[in-house]
């Protein structure tokens, strides 16, 4: 027997245009999840609707088998685009999702429309009492968020600067010639007690008095920033020397704190 | 459905409803506030009481209503719920913002790099075999792109949202084997209670999601099997292939345990109806077909996605399958020292010696009710069909895989095995529970019962959860150096933003530990040392690396060295540094062989942190001389 179109066949597809422009559109989870769940259960029912077209399909296989295959569609589409070289990202993601919806809730529209009219309810939920236990259940794990111990989340780096970080071959100098290093001190998570750098320099073994050098602190609220710049004199002899920058400085709870670069400088014949 | 009232199990007063949701609640609390205890280094003992206090609470309540009599088909689902949500919150609570777990990395690396570069097969460095099976990452990606939670947030929410389906697949499964809700009940909560459910099937990565395609992919079989109209049959089985589908492009071991299932009940299939006493052929005939169609249909889906996506899937999981049969071979015939390839079983631990009885306990409970089952089924052999004993027979596979745990390269494949034979198990335990015979005799003893189910379900649960994943997966706690969990730290994940920020995705040699972080967060390459590239030389000797390691090396473009020094001042809880092969294995990095690194004119340290130090790697110099180093 053949079916007009009834507004129930449109209101599955209609659904997924709503959903998709929703993810796309408003960008927030309030409003995405509530698409996800909407263009995944659309999309998925729409798969176990054409493959079991009983009105009576049992409820829990109905259910979970529609959420697993509204996955199963978000993994196709991706294969798709993937294949067929579209872009995976916020603009091509809800309207190819959309249009693989648009396409199985129309596809699926008869059996859809079957199972709505046939569908049997069981006894009713109390959905107060029900609404009760999820806001119970929901705060009882926030609770046990709440609880926990804050990871924390302090570091203070010293770095080369970019070039030197990349630069595989030593510095060159001749004797005697000023060699610059440059580099950069970070620090978050705490607001260091004392804006002193104390910096000290070796080349190869020895500790030398940089002829410049400067380390000023900029103190944020939780963090600071030194940037450095260090000059020594070549050595008169050639070689291959290490040239180590050496600063301490004193963390949150008052220690000193010894953190190290080096670069290596080829000293040529004069 | 009401079914029969047996009055000596009758629901009792502490499953109403408002006392399991008041219950679960306050487990959920009690959760919380074991793994804030755990953090603050407090008393193993204590914290694993309040933990055990709390999930019990949370599960035993529902789990009664579950399996008591004269209650509808609704209120078992609605107490199977139940049991789902809050096995699945611990592992979500152990780090609900950032991986944590060795997989976890890999794949919310993995997961990024498609949402960055908005296309699929993106190569791992962490697990380089995710390349080729992108549903993980896809499904998270897309999820992020609708959702806009955070992509750890939209993977999470994907493996949550499986983790329940495959609780309810169990009881579909179940429920359709036996015809009643209340085994669909029993196998659920057995299956809430296998060794993988609570922690390591709900971490994020590829099992998790298709552990529970893999049941759903069973029970749209024996739902299949059990259709009555052509049509029905095929629509399962449709729906069945979807499935398989899905969880061949997301994870090659559940592809092999689902091959192994379809292959054993298939086999059942042909040999079970001759040994039956009454026969019934045409029934015999479609459920023979019914499962070869499953498990051919499978295999083809397979060998399709391997060659045309995944070849090197073979050769990846061969050495886990052939090293872990030698592995146990020479665990048997020598002693483990002189083997070095024994793991011992309840070794040394902050579990509490009640939990780590209990972990023996499972598996011999579990073999003991094996038996019975199995005489109980012989005896009457005539009242069961292929699928019931297939299913059984897959669930025996639990009890060889025990012993795997003993050989290192088994471990883990025996770890996974679990989540796969538990549905046989599952079924196993509830036709016992279901067969119990209500004699005269019987019924003095009903009274203990539920009390015998309690404690049963109590050593399974508890039992399981210890033999599975260790104390510093499970909780939170100070630093640890050398877990896979505990070693992670801000220190770690700068250091590899800034190198990567610097330096690009340049390849780096480092320890297994601070590999993930630097992976995960700076999008950095790791090495993968091993015998044939001793990476750890670098580190683990007090000597410059031979010529061949060096141009190794310089060739393969590895120009970064991260050390972090902890590695000198403690031992690794996982007992390497660098993993399976590492000449230090047991023993701490000396410090010597990590401060000649200053000295050296292949290493140039670049980075340092009060832990951590980055060296710019140049081999070209080595055999120069440093003045006066």
């Amino acid at each position: 027997m053949r079916r007009s179109l009834s507004l129930l066949d449109l209101r599955a597809p209609l659904t997924v245009v709503g959903a998709a422009a929703l993810a796309w559109v408003a960008p927030t989870p309030w409003f995405g999840v509530p698409a996800l769940v909407t263009l995944i259960w659309l999309a998925g029912s729409s798969i176990v609707l054409l493959a079991l077209d009983d009105p009576e399909l049992d409820r829990l296989v109905y259910s979970v088998t529609s959420g697993i295959a509204g996955l199963a569609v978000l993994v196709a589409t991706a294969l798709v685009m993937y294949a067929v070289g579209v872009r995976i990202d916020a603009t091509h993601v809800p309207i190819a999702v959309g249009l693989a919806g648009v396409v199985l809730t129309g596809l699926s529209s008869g059996p859809r429309a079957a199972r709505h009219e046939l569908a049997h309810h069981g006894d009713p939920l109390d959905w107060l009492h029900w609404a009760v236990a999820a806001a119970l259940l929901i705060g009882a794990a926030s609770f046990a968020l709440a609880v926990q111990k804050p990871t924390p989340d302090t570091w203070a780096l010293m770095s080369l600067d970019k070039a030197q970080v990349v630069a595989a071959d030593p510095l060159t100098a001749s004797p005697g010639a000023a060699v610059t290093v440059r580099w950069s001190l970070q620090v978050h998570g705490y607001r260091p007690p004392s804006t002193d750098v104390a910096v000290v320099v070796q080349v190869g073994a020895d500790t030398v008095k940089p002829t410049r050098s400067s380390a000023t602190m900029t103190r944020s609220s939780d963090g600071a920033d030194v940037a450095g710049s260090t000059t020594v004199t070549a050595p008169s002899d050639p070689g291959l020397y290490r040239v180590q920058i050496q600063t301490t400085t004193i963390d949150a709870k008052g220690r000193s704190v010894v953190r190290a670069v080096n670069v290596h400088v080829q000293v040529t014949s004069p | 459905m009401i079914e029969l009232q047996d009055p000596a199990d009758a629901t009792p007063k502490y499953t109403s409803w408002p006392v399991i949701v008041a219950l679960a609640a306050f487990g959920l609390m009690m959760v919380g506030l074991s793994y804030r205890f755990s953090a603050a280094g407090l008393s193993a003992q204590f914290y694993y009481v309040v933990f055990w206090l709390g999930l019990l609470s949370a599960v035993l309540p529902p789990a009664f209503r579950a399996i008591a009599w004269g209650v509808i088909r609704r209120d078992r689902i609605l107490a199977v719920i139940v049991i789902a949500l809050v096995t699945g919150f611990p592992k979500f609570l152990r780090n609900p913002d950032a991986p944590a777990y060795h997989d976890e990395y890999a794949h919310w690396r993995q997961a990024a790099d498609v949402v960055l570069e908005g296309k699929l097969l993106m190569p791992n460095t962490l697990i380089p075999i995710v390349e080729h099976f992108p549903g993980t990452s896809a499904v998270t990606a897309m999820a992020y792109f609708l959702g806009h939670l955070t992509i750890w947030h939209s993977g999470i929410l994907v493996v949550q949202f499986m983790h329940l389906a495959g609780i309810l697949g169990v009881f579909v499964l179940t429920e359709a084997v036996f015809g009643r809700s209340r085994a669909g009940a029993i196998g659920a909560i057995v299956y809430a209670a296998n060794p993988s459910a609570i922690y390591f099937s709900t971490q994020y990565a590829y099992e998790s999601i298709t552990i529970n395609l893999f049941i759903w992919y069973l029970a749209l079989g024996v739902l299949a099997v059990r259709a009555t109209a052509a049509r029905q049959r095929a629509g399962y089985m449709g729906l069945a292939y979807l499935f398989g589908a899905l969880i061949i492009v997301t994870h090659h071991l559940t592809s092999v345990f689902l091959i192994s299932s379809l292959g054993v009940i298939s086999v059942v299939t042909m040999i079970w109806p001759r040994l039956r006493a009454r026969r019934d052929h045409q029934a015999e005939t479609h459920e023979r077909r019914t499962w070869v169609l499953l498990f051919a249909g499978f295999v083809m889906t397979v060998i399709v996605w391997l060659g045309l996506v995944a070849e090197a899937t073979v050769a990846y999981l061969q050495p886990y399958f052939g090293g872990s049969v030698e592995q146990l071979t020479a665990a048997a015939t020598t002693s483990g020292d002189k083997a070095g390839t024994s793991r011992v079983v309840l070794a040394p631990s902050v579990q509490p010696i009640w939990e780590r009885l209990m972990t023996a306990g499972a598996p011999v409970t579990l073999g003991l009710i094996a038996i019975v089952v199995v005489l109980a089924v012989w005896r009457e052999r005539h009242r069961f069909d292929s699928t019931t004993i297939g299913l059984m027979t897959f669930g025996t596979l639990y009890f060889p895989s025990v012993l795997f745990i003993l050989a290192p390269s088994g471990a883990e494949g025996a770890r996974r095995s679990w989540g796969f034979s538990y549905v046989g198990i599952a079924v196993m335990i509830a036709f016992a529970v279901l067969n119990v015979r209500s004699t005269q005799r019987a019924r003095v003893r009903m009274k203990w019962r539920p009390r015998l189910v309690a404690v049963g379900l109590v050593v399974l649960l508890i039992g399981n959860v210890g033999g599975g994943l260790n104390d510093p997966y499970r909780f939170p706690g100070p630093f640890l150096w050398g877990s896979d969990t505990r070693s992670a730290s801000a220190e770690a994940r700068q250091v590899g933003r800034a190198l990567g920020h610097a330096a690009g995705q340049v390849r780096v040699v480092t320890d297994g530990y601070t590999a993930l972080q630097i992976a995960a967060y700076g999008r950095l390459q790791v090495a993968a040392p091993s015998a044939g590239f001793p990476a750890w030389d670098l580190v683990q000797t007090d000597k410059d690396p031979d010529r061949t390691l060096a141009k190794n090396l310089t060739d393969s473009h590895f120009d970064y060295l991260v050390v972090d020094i902890r590695m000198a001042k403690y031992v690794a809880f996982n007992g390497t540094n660098f993993g399976p092969g590492d000449p230090l294995s047991g023993r701490k990095t000396p410090m010597k062989n990590l401060t000649r690194l200053d000295h050296v004119p292949w290493a140039t340290r670049v980075m340092s942190t009060a832990h951590l130090r980055v060296y710019r790697l140049n081999f070209a110099l080595m055999g120069q001389k440093l003045v006066s180093p």
